[in-house]
């Protein structure tokens, strides 16, 4: 109770900082920044927070430290306008909001599928800033206990979650997330350095960044369905206005829907609190659990509006659940933590318990912003909503060009890299014939963010057991998430064997 | 697939293909305008004036974005640097 009282007392000093006149403007200078950030294919919130960080050296720490999360906040928001509005992902944590944000989209639903998503947003992070100001400490100290076997169950678990994606065919799915998976495994090896399934080429040794991969398969491989389609934007901008009624729907329908978002707000905070996982592992389990508990499994990606609050709601409390552990214990939560944490060094500062308790301005400041910046974020959002809908009346010819170039030179702009251009071209006709072929992409792109995630966690977790399996088993939070995991991965197989019991029992009958 | 959208779909992963081919040849800047001209006017059957706008537009409005606002060098055209006094000035 102590604890609890100290923290609302820091909290209110807290607020003196980000509510000052001149930190107002620079976390919404740093939102409107990480919203063009997010909305721009392949320049994430992680390097635009890293862009910024000289800019942000110009100014006071407290408002600096404030500045340069803002720009990870609006980038949370950012992404996801282009997921919902083309189905490209602006950000990897947005990925997930394709599956059903664009068919809603598709639907004419696009405005009440951007307002759920962003109150789903606003709720996720403000949820999530109440438990992070609540149970700052204890939470961090018990994510520390996580170590590579942990981790690579919580990876696990993501995949096992989105087995059950694959409408048409299980096995469709499981050989998207090996391609996936297989992709990871090019360049070189995270553990001896030697090059890997490189076949003696310089441009693979960087391996298969999943942005230009990603942007490929969603972005480009739809504008040729698009085109194919004759569906084209230009139609879609008739359904595309956002009136007051999006806004009051987006609103009723998380309020019918709050046990999805609790759901995913607190799933989210939790897998962002553990260090190196962020929003984006997150945003794919809050997506596969809800869907895994629903008792309509098989809407999920025909364009509902729980498919868009659970991933949202997650990614956001991930976000801030990634900072928990950076403030408390020096420890990034996500990669773009770790930028931040760049930042404390640069102002001279060392991470870890002694700032938390020291440093209460700065800390607690940046503690206030989340709440502050996630107010103002939603009211831009809201009020630049009917803008960016307007974006859809522009015509096909104008518009397939402008996004094509956007992919490509955000596609390149991450790495200064020219085989990633090339890897939006040839993924992009890929994606293409995928989906004519109906193998679901969202398997292979999750495989393909989170893979090499999962194999250092793996080989360090059978360095630490000296190369027997049995270290994921003896570790009693490794082996019950593992378990948990299996589970969800024979789920689909018990479902069909039950089917097909049913179905012989009724035809004998 | 009608043949009429499969050659649709074709000219659009062409147009790609080229827009990407011209990319180490031209530039970046130089690539998206011959990309967005060409495609606009041709696939997109927009009004000249509106493809010129386009294919101006968009190389000016990124090099704004990326080079001057974000710091992020993309590639330049042949000329760029280029030891001729009248083109040495000349930003991408």
């Amino acid at each position: 109770m102590e604890a609890i009282i100290e923290s609302l007392y820091n909290l209110q000093i807290g607020f003196g900082v980000s509510l000052q006149p001149y930190a107002l403007l620079m976390v919404t200078v740093g939102l409107l920044l990480g919203l063009v950030i997010g909305v721009l294919p392949g320049l994430g919130g992680t390097a635009g927070v890293a862009i910024m960080l000289p800019l942000a050296f110009l100014v006071p720490r407290e408002v600096g430290m404030i500045f340069l999360a803002a720009i990870y906040w609006g980038a949370l928001y950012g992404g996801v306008i282009t997921s919902i509005l083309f189905a490209i992902p602006g950000e990897p944590w947005s990925v997930a909001l394709i599956f059903d944000g664009y068919p809603m989209a598709r639907k004419g639903q696009s405005g009440l599928a951007l307002s759920a998503a962003f109150f789903s947003s606003f709720i996720g992070m403000i949820v999530g800033s109440v438990i992070f100001v609540l149970a700052a400490l204890p939470i961090a100290l018990f994510a520390l206990r996580f170590g590579p076997p942990e981790m690579f169950a919580i990876i696990m678990l993501a995949f096992s979650t989105f087995v059950g994606l694959g409408r048409g065919s299980i096995w469709k799915t499981l050989v998207c997330t090996a391609i996936g998976l297989m992709l990871t495994t090019v360049g070189l090896d995270i553990v001896t350095g030697q090059p890997r399934l490189t076949y003696g080429s310089i441009a693979f040794l960087s391996g298969f960044h999943f942005v230009p991969v990603t942007v490929g398969l969603f972005g480009l491989g739809e504008i040729l369905i698009n085109t194919e389609e004759r569906i084209g934007l230009q139609l879609k901008a008739m359904s595309a206005k956002m009136k007051w009624k999006d806004f009051k729907d987006g609103i009723l329908s998380i309020w019918h829907r709050l046990g999805i978002t609790m759901m995913g707000t607190i799933l989210g905070f939790f897998i962002g609190t553990l260090p190196g996982t962020g929003a984006t592992p997150a945003s794919f389990v809050g997506y596969g659990v809800a869907k895994q508990y629903s008792k309509h499994p098989d809407d999920y990606g025909e364009g509902i509006v729980e498919g868009v609050i659970a991933p949202q709601s997650a990614a956001q409390a991930a976000g801030t659940g990634s900072i928990l552990p950076l403030v408390t214990l020096g420890i990034p939560g996500s990669p773009t933590a770790a930028v931040l944490l760049c930042g404390l060094f640069m102002y001279g500062l060392i991470p870890g318990p002694r700032l938390f308790l020291q440093e209460t301005e700065l800390v607690w400041g940046l503690i206030a912003s989340l709440f502050v910046a996630n107010a103002i974020c939603l009211v831009i959002c809201l009020a630049g909503t009917p803008v960016l809908a307007s974006i859809m009346r522009i015509p096909w010819g104008i518009l397939t060009p402008i996004i094509v170039v956007a992919l490509v030179i955000g596609a390149y702009a991450m790495r200064n890299f020219m085989f990633d251009v090339w890897c939006v071209f040839i993924f992009g006709i890929l994606g293409y014939g995928m989906k004519k072929l109906k193998y679901p992409l969202a398997p292979l792109a999750v495989a393909l963010v989170l893979g090499s995630m999962a194999e250092a966690d793996l080989r360090r977790s059978l360095i630490m057991g000296d190369g027997a399996i049995g270290i994921f088993f003896q570790r009693p939070l490794s082996a019950g998430i593992l378990g948990f995991a299996f589970l969800l991965f024979a789920l689909p197989l018990i479902r069909m064997a039950i089917v097909k019991l049913r179905g012989s029992r009724g035809a004998k009958s | 697939m009608g043949r009429e959208a499969m050659v649709s779909t074709g000219y659009v992963a062409l147009t790609s293909l080229i827009f990407c081919g011209l990319i180490p040849l031209v530039g970046q800047y130089f690539a998206i305008f011959i990309y967005a001209g060409l495609f606009s006017s041709w696939l997109g059957k927009v009004r000249w004036y509106s493809a010129v706008t386009i294919a101006i537009l968009m190389p000016t409005l990124i090099y704004l974005g990326f080079e001057k606002g974000l710091m992020v060098p993309l590639i330049k055209s042949p000329i760029y640097g280029n030891p001729i006094p009248i083109l040495g000035w000349f930003p991408f």
